[in-house]
């Protein structure tokens, strides 16, 4: 277990409150106590720092900058210990979240200047305690979550001329201040900032509004499906084969069709093949009036192939259409009947994102309503 | 002989490692301080959000064209995840959102090991898991709150493969995490019965002290160590962090009272309170029939656990202190999601102090391949722990005194990430 220091002020408290007689005795011993007796060195530090539940490390394995850590001690870290932090050199990070520390202590960090982050966060803390922090040029992050800090505190941080950011929930700060100090510091965030967090809320209102529109839509369909299909579920179930026979059998007749197609297709290249065979040899032998008859033959067979093809593309065609419209209608028939089948599932599922969407929706409601 | 004789050495070298000897002592800086006062640095604190069974990336955060979610802008211009995460959307610059995971496994319990781990599993020996491993590197030494703890935050669906328990491995036991089962219920136990709890404990320890000296085994340095550290964790105040009625009831709400925005809220009180490596394990993210639907059902509670965590984080000033991480063992199948895709997903980080507001790497249009900046399962490790503070080429002893990098020497972490 670790080792508390004992500390005479911290102990010595709680008997005062006790009696009158035995507050006299308490106020005795307290005459005793030794005066704060500055750490020796680096080390004395450290070990004390540690005995009060604290811990001190290196900021990064890269240089030498230190971070003193506090804020597990909590309320067994009060301002006198602050004195400690004096036998450090190069501190940039110190946390004092949820200590006992109040604004007299914070004197003892006037001479801290490399310190670049102050966590303040839940401690006593308020306006006047900032006024010591005005030495501290390097500062650039500044945690004041959750103390009694007000907007004149604001007003003193523009002489951190570093700072970066500021947290400053769960205090009385208001949004005029943080406005104000984001106009006279243009480089400071302001942590929350209410005005745009609004901003953000009111654009996932609007979202969630849109999605409960969708999900209900899609609810109403699903229930309309549940209350309609189930009992049409025989009938569904004639109409899928009905229509997925009537289907088949149009792509067969479909298919021959084809077939016959690229037959007549076929038969039209090579009577075109044919008479150009035919007139090549009529033209290279004008004077043979055979092979001008044979010319004129082959153009009539090939205009004769020309005209099968064009109507069996055309049956083709017709039949393309038909077939296509069978199958739609098969696939719709196969469809309704799936969701028929499947109502019930859909509207359990329609309506789990139903619920989602509008808790999405409150949730937002309830946020933009905390916010103003 | 000679066999006894090398299983005895062994045993020595695993009671050194679990005590911490062999991980302290390979820091080659730490050797170096001038002043052994100083511990190392501070690590950063982790929140890892894992969605057992693989999440859809196409439905939450890698939005494609025509997929079945539309997608909406966000915060930071020029971003575009699904309009299903408003609040998420609005936490952009706060996020960064790595769009090229690509991890060769495609089976859950052999991928949950090898992104947990950053190897693939072997039967030669375990390796640690990055809770544990966070937990012996970055973790706050001798402390009352353990290290690394995991949060059941319950699930939507029981399929996902075998559930993976994170292991410390040759860490030792003290780097083995802290289960909670419910974030309402907090540790069950944890306030003794009865007044002679010292009393008790006395008489237990010097039982417990005679059988150590009769019977000198690892399993019984570990039983004591988890004792040890329960019994630290009672008496400490801090341990009021597991107590979320303590929290008010506004804030609750934002988190979403579901087992998931619970869980978020007592990882944020588990950090505050010293604890290193959170853990938050959502099952039932394998959506076999379509991923749309339940993701649709799902994502309003995620959006608020998540964002609310990060908001809180935020508000509070300890974002830059503690990374967030989003992410299952795989993504799912381009188009409806009905399968497991190892080869191009998303992962999903925040705070820690890694440069947010981007988007690293890219998928095709049909989401089937990465086309820009493969991201793999050992790289991943590799920033996580960079991230977090961690020395990622320092090794450790594995039985049969192996030495195992902390993460495979192959891996790169994403400098996008880390500035």
């Amino acid at each position: 277990m670790r080792r508390h220091i004992k500390l005479p002020t911290y102990r010595i408290a709680f008997p005062i409150f006790v009696g009158l007689s035995l507050a006299i005795s308490a106020l005795d011993s307290l005459a005793e106590v030794p005066e704060y007796t500055p750490a020796a060195d680096r080390d004395e530090a450290v070990r004390r720092i540690e005995e009060l539940g604290g811990s001190v490390r290196f900021v990064s394995s890269k240089n030498d900058a230190l971070e003193v850590d506090m804020q597990f001690a909590a309320e067994g870290f009060n301002d006198t210990h602050l004195q400690y932090l004096s036998a450090l050199k190069n501190i940039e990070v110190l946390r004092l979240k949820r200590t006992s520390i109040s604004d007299a202590g914070l004197v003892h960090l006037k001479n801290i200047n490399t310190l670049k982050r102050l966590y303040l966060e839940e401690t006593a803390v308020t306006d006047n305690g900032i006024d010591h922090l005005s030495t501290l040029v390097n500062l650039e992050t500044l945690n004041l979550y959750g103390t009694a800090i007000t907007d004149a505190a604001l007003e003193n941080l523009s002489m951190l001329t570093n700072l970066k950011q500021v947290f400053v929930g769960q205090t009385k700060v208001t949004e005029a201040a943080v406005a104000k100090l984001k106009q006279s510091a243009a480089n400071v965030t302001v942590v929350p900032n209410r005005t745009e967090d609004r901003r953000r809320v009111n654009i996932v209102v609007e979202t969630a509004k849109r999605l409960l529109d969708r999900a209900q839509q899609e609810f109403e369909s699903a229930e309309r499906d549940l209350k309609d299909l189930p009992p049409q579920q025989e009938m569904l179930k004639k109409a899928e084969e009905e229509t997925k026979n009537q289907y088949e059998e149009s792509r067969k007749k479909h298919d021959q069709l084809k077939k016959k197609r690229d037959e007549s297709n076929r038969k039209k290249n090579d009577a075109n093949k044919t008479f150009k065979d035919a007139e090549k040899r009529a033209n290279d032998n004008p004077d043979e009036d055979n092979l001008r008859k044979e010319r004129e033959q082959k153009k009539q067979e090939m205009d004769v192939a020309a005209k099968e093809a064009e109507i069996a593309e055309k049956q083709f065609g017709e039949s393309q259409a038909q077939t296509d419209a069978l199958k739609k209608k098969a696939d719709d028939a196969r469809n309704l009947h799936a969701r028929a089948r499947g109502a019930k599932g859909i509207h359990d599922v329609a309506n789990k994102v139903l619920a989602a969407a509008k808790l999405r929706l409150s949730d937002a409601e309830k946020r933009l309503a905390s916010l103003k | 002989m000679l066999k006894s004789d090398l299983t005895l050495k062994r045993r020595d070298w695993l009671r050194l490692a679990s005590a911490g000897v062999l991980s302290g002592a390979t820091v080659p800086w730490f050797e170096s301080l001038a002043n052994a006062a100083i511990k190392r640095p501070r690590g950063k604190s982790c929140i890892l959000l894992w969605m057992d069974g693989g999440p859809s990336q196409q439905h939450t955060f890698d939005p494609k064209p025509n997929g079945e979610f539309k997608s909406t802008s966000t915060s930071v211009p020029g971003i575009q995840i699904v309009e299903q995460l408003p609040q998420l959307a609005q936490s952009m610059e706060d996020l960064a959102i790595v769009r090229s995971m690509s991890t060769e496994i495609n089976g859950h319990y052999d991928a949950k090991y090898f992104l947990h781990t950053g190897y693939k599993r072997t039967t030669a020996f375990e390796h640690p898991s990055v809770g544990c491993i966070a937990s012996s590197q970055v973790g706050l030494p001798d402390d009352d709150m353990p290290a690394f703890v995991t949060v059941d935050a319950g699930f939507d669906r029981p399929d996902g493969g075998r559930l993976y328990r994170s292991v410390p491995a040759y860490l030792g036991p003290d780097h083995a995490p802290l289960a909670v089962h419910d974030p309402a219920e907090g540790l069950e136990n944890l306030t003794p019965n009865g007044d002679d709890l010292d009393a008790r404990l006395k008489l237990l320890a010097a039982s417990e002290q005679r059988f150590k000296q009769q019977y000198s085994l690892a399993a019984v340095g570990a039983k004591q160590a988890a004792f040890n550290r329960a019994v630290r964790l009672m008496r400490s105040k801090r341990s009021r962090a597991f107590k979320l009625e303590e929290e008010p009831d506004s804030l609750r709400e934002q988190y979403g009272y579901h087992k998931f925005g619970q869980s978020c809220l007592l990882a944020r009180r588990l950090i505050e309170s010293g604890v290193s490596f959170v853990e938050v394990v959502h099952r039932g993210w394998d959506d076999h029939n379509g991923a749309a639907k339940p993701v649709a059902a799902r994502a309003p509670w995620m959006d608020a656990g998540m964002a609310t965590l990060i908001r809180d984080l935020k508000v509070r000033g300890m974002l830059d202190d503690t990374l967030v991480v989003w992410m299952g063992e795989f993504g799912r199948t381009p188009g409806n999601g009905n399968g497991h895709f190892c080869r191009a997903w998303s992962s999903v980080w925040a705070g820690g102090g890694i440069n947010t507001g981007q988007v690293v790497g890219k998928t095709s249009d049909n989401g089937a391949d990465v086309v820009d900046r493969l991201v793999s399962a050992p790289d991943f490790m590799a920033t996580l722990c960079s991230a977090l503070g961690m020395d990622i080429h320092k090794e450790f002893l594995a039985p049969g005194l192996r030495p195992v990098p902390l993460v495979e020497k192959t891996a790169k972490p994403i400098t996008e990430l880390l500035g």
